[in-house]
């Protein structure tokens, strides 16, 4: 059944062309699916050294090697490019029903290159592939792009990818949407999508979808389904993620006034309980989920009431106690017009708390912010600098190029508290408290991320002194990343992670099942291997240095404040040794370059004559 | 008698009604001991958070000690004082 054809479709905006082509039938074995294919095909379509924003630089859309069929959870898309926040590889993955329907238009993946002058929509329909003008959509919001589009084309069941007017204005962390509230927001997919001057994606999917096995695998779902009903997933179905924030408070791991502090006196005003209690208006679930995680809120703040908004966890730290707001109601605001304008609610949130830090320093004035009090905790100001960064009007055009470009153009010391490693804003885990998450986001490929390195559940478990750097935490994260990478690749919910008794022979399981793709736990096991090198070897390639795997001087230089670990540091000297070792459990060099015999094992031998030279050149 | 604080998060706190529950035991209590009298005074967690033995945890509920130290030691015997956290951890996806 590995037989099964798979096909890619390239579109090349400069063109107007678009042509399928057929994906080598290895490559689903060897990158799995989502970020896994993404990465690969990113590799294969982008030269080194290209302008993020480029015309040159692709975009690469790939579904879930198990969407639109029984698998729980298995509903992600993956967007990866060259990301315009970083330099390096930007993978972000959105949930819903887009993958589905890449898949039953045919396709396992999208490559998009080239640009056009004239703003545009795509719409696949099946084989055929038009070419629409979107001037009429310039300015709309993601939702009302995703509207337009299904009334232009007459048809409600078509699904729609777009980007906001963030996107337009290449905001260097605006997201693609679609679905509503589904996003994939790090590391300015959107920016990207906006520089080719293509609004929109629309798909019309209508073909079958080929499964493995499909008794086996309807079978394998149902008990799947059973399990994710328990325990495991509660509090995803219950709370959602906001769920987090009374529980990171209390370990003193919750990032607060831009990682000044750790603990967040309004807590409880922002909790994921209060939220539950008092703004619940719905939940809703992806394709084919069983968990049903996403909740959506309303609030009332500066005369609007009832706006709408979905809130996990990371926007709601970003937009509320990060900075220093207590009030849900300016924080739902301010997470709905990140949504409307395309923005990615994290590096949005970090962003203006570094804005907030630099007001409070005198760094920034109201001469600056015309007029606007920029101070920590000032809610509807938060909201207000949301659309300002969407428009790219006064401070809103320096906060829209992210913390590292902005504080490296106003100086004054400032990058040391702009809150980044490789340009992408961190989340919502504070790393001194949480030792090898630090690590993680150090060596992120992506930057400092928490899904493509959940290194903060070794740091939340009895493996580990969570307060202390030690030899040995190289292995663990490598083993987080390793694992993330095949989640992300198949792509199955994280949600749902712990409902697999030993993860990956049932994983590998349910692959065959639904893909004919038949392989081992180990080998599925190295593809998660495979996949994390590719990224890196892509960074090599885009010019990564060894000092890129670093956190910002805040983190090295300030103890915990306060919690239960205050005084607790994390010394440069820590993070070094932290970072030698994960290299050495990677088996590259010192400097953190990937051998030929590593890449030669991984089945990734075609890389090394591009990689040899580059490192050469180092 | 010895008096420990039980506080409790996200989906244990409305099985319990209470965002804190006070235990008087035994000097020699462990925190096998703790769970134990946790189904005692509420009931609620027994089967949801607590195993059905009413003696362990269901997955993925842990405990941690005073902001701490996450426990999978049932047999450990807590300190006077201590503050037991009872919470699914915290994670995202």
């Amino acid at each position: 059944m590995e037989s099964i054809p798979r096909q890619l479709l390239l579109v090349d905006l400069t063109e107007r062309r678009a042509e399928t082509l057929p994906l080598r039938p290895d490559l689903h074995r060897q990158f799995l699916g989502a970020v896994g294919l993404g990465t690969r095909l990113l590799l294969d379509y982008c030269p080194p050294g290209v302008d993020p924003l480029s015309p040159q630089n692709p975009l690469v859309f790939a579904a879930s090697p198990m969407a639109a069929t029984l698998v729980p959870g298995a509903s992600k898309h993956a967007v990866v490019t060259k990301s315009p926040l970083t330099g390096m590889i930007g993978d972000s993955l959105s949930g819903s029903f887009w993958s589905s329907a890449i898949r039953l238009a045919g396709y396992e993946a999208i490559v998009v290159v080239g640009a056009t002058e004239e703003l545009t929509y795509l719409f696949i329909d099946d084989e055929h592939v038009f070419f629409r003008s979107a001037a009429h959509l310039k300015g709309l919001g993601c939702w009302d792009t995703e509207e337009a589009i299904r009334r232009e084309l007459r048809d409600g069941r078509v699904r729609v990818a777009a980007i906001g007017p963030a996107g337009e204005r290449l905001v260097r962390y605006a997201g693609i949407f679609n679905d509503g509230t589904r996003r994939a927001g790090r590391g300015g997919v959107g920016a990207v999508m906006g520089s080719k001057g293509l609004k929109a994606i629309a798909i019309r999917g209508t073909r079958p979808v080929q499964v493995g096995d499909m008794d086996g695998l309807e079978r394998e779902c149902f008990r799947l389904y059973r399990v994710t009903q328990e325990s495991f997933t509660e509090k995803y179905r219950v709370l959602g993620t906001p769920g987090n924030v009374l529980t990171l408070n209390r370990l003193g791991a919750l990032p607060v006034r831009n990682f000044q502090q750790t603990t967040f006196p309004g807590a409880e005003a922002v909790s994921g309980e209060l939220l539950h209690e008092k703004h619940l208006v719905k939940v809703a679930g992806c394709s084919s989920c069983s968990v049903a995680c996403e909740h959506i809120y309303h609030g009332d703040a500066g005369g609007s009431k009832g706006v709408r908004a979905r809130l996990d966890y990371e926007s709601l730290f970003a937009l509320g106690p990060l900075c220093y707001v207590d009030d849900l109601g300016w924080i739902i605001q301010a997470a709905e017009r990140c949504d409307r304008h395309g923005l990615d609610t994290i590096s949005t949130g970090v962003t203006i708390a570094w804005a907030m830090e630099c007001f409070e320093k005198g760094l920034l004035t109201r001469k600056d912010t015309d007029g606007l009090d920029l101070s920590f905790g000032n809610g509807a100001a938060v909201a207000e600098m949301v659309d300002r960064i969407s428009r790219r009007e006064g401070l809103g055009d320096l906060l829209a190029e992210g913390t590292r470009l902005a504080s490296e153009r106003l100086g004054g010391g400032s990058d040391h508290w702009a809150m980044h490693s490789k340009g992408l804003e961190l989340p919502g885990y504070e790393p001194r408290a949480l030792k090898t998450m630090a690590l993680g986001y150090a060596v992120g490929a992506r930057g400092g991320c928490h899904n493509r390195s959940p290194s903060y559940e070794v740091d939340m478990s009895t493996k580990v002194d969570r307060l202390k750097s030690e030899p040995g935490r190289g292995a663990m994260n490598r083993d987080q990343e390793d694992f993330a990478a095949v989640l992300d690749s198949l792509s199955l919910c994280k949600f749902l992670r712990k409902c697999f008794t030993d993860f990956y022979p049932e994983a590998a399981n349910i692959y065959g099942l639904a893909t004919g793709i038949e392989m081992e736990a180990q080998e599925l096991r190295l593809a998660g291997t495979r996949i994390c090198n590719a990224k890196k070897a892509f960074n090599i390639l885009q010019g990564w240095r060894r000092d890129m795997d670093w956190l910002p001087g805040r983190t090295m230089s300030e103890p915990l404040p306060d919690g239960p670990g205050a005084g607790v540091r994390l010394t440069p000297e820590e993070l070094t040794m932290m970072v030698g070792d994960y290299y050495e459990s990677r088996g590259w060099t010192s400097q953190g370059l990937i051998p030929k015999e590593v890449l030669e094992q991984l089945g990734l031998a075609d890389l090394w004559p591009a990689l040899e030279r580059n490192q050469h050149a180092e | 008698m010895v008096k420990f604080t039980v506080e409790l998060y996200g989906v244990c706190l409305p099985k319990a009604s209470s965002r804190q529950l006070e235990l008087d035991l035994d000097s020699e209590a462990t925190l096998e001991d703790v769970l134990v009298a946790l189904a005692r005074e509420a009931p609620a967690l027994a089967g949801a958070v607590l195993g059905a033995d009413g003696r362990s945890l269901r997955p993925p509920y842990v405990m941690n000690l005073n902001g701490l130290d996450f426990v999978d030691d049932f047999g450990l015997k807590p300190q006077a004082g201590d503050r037991i956290l009872l919470m699914a951890p915290p994670a995202g996806g």
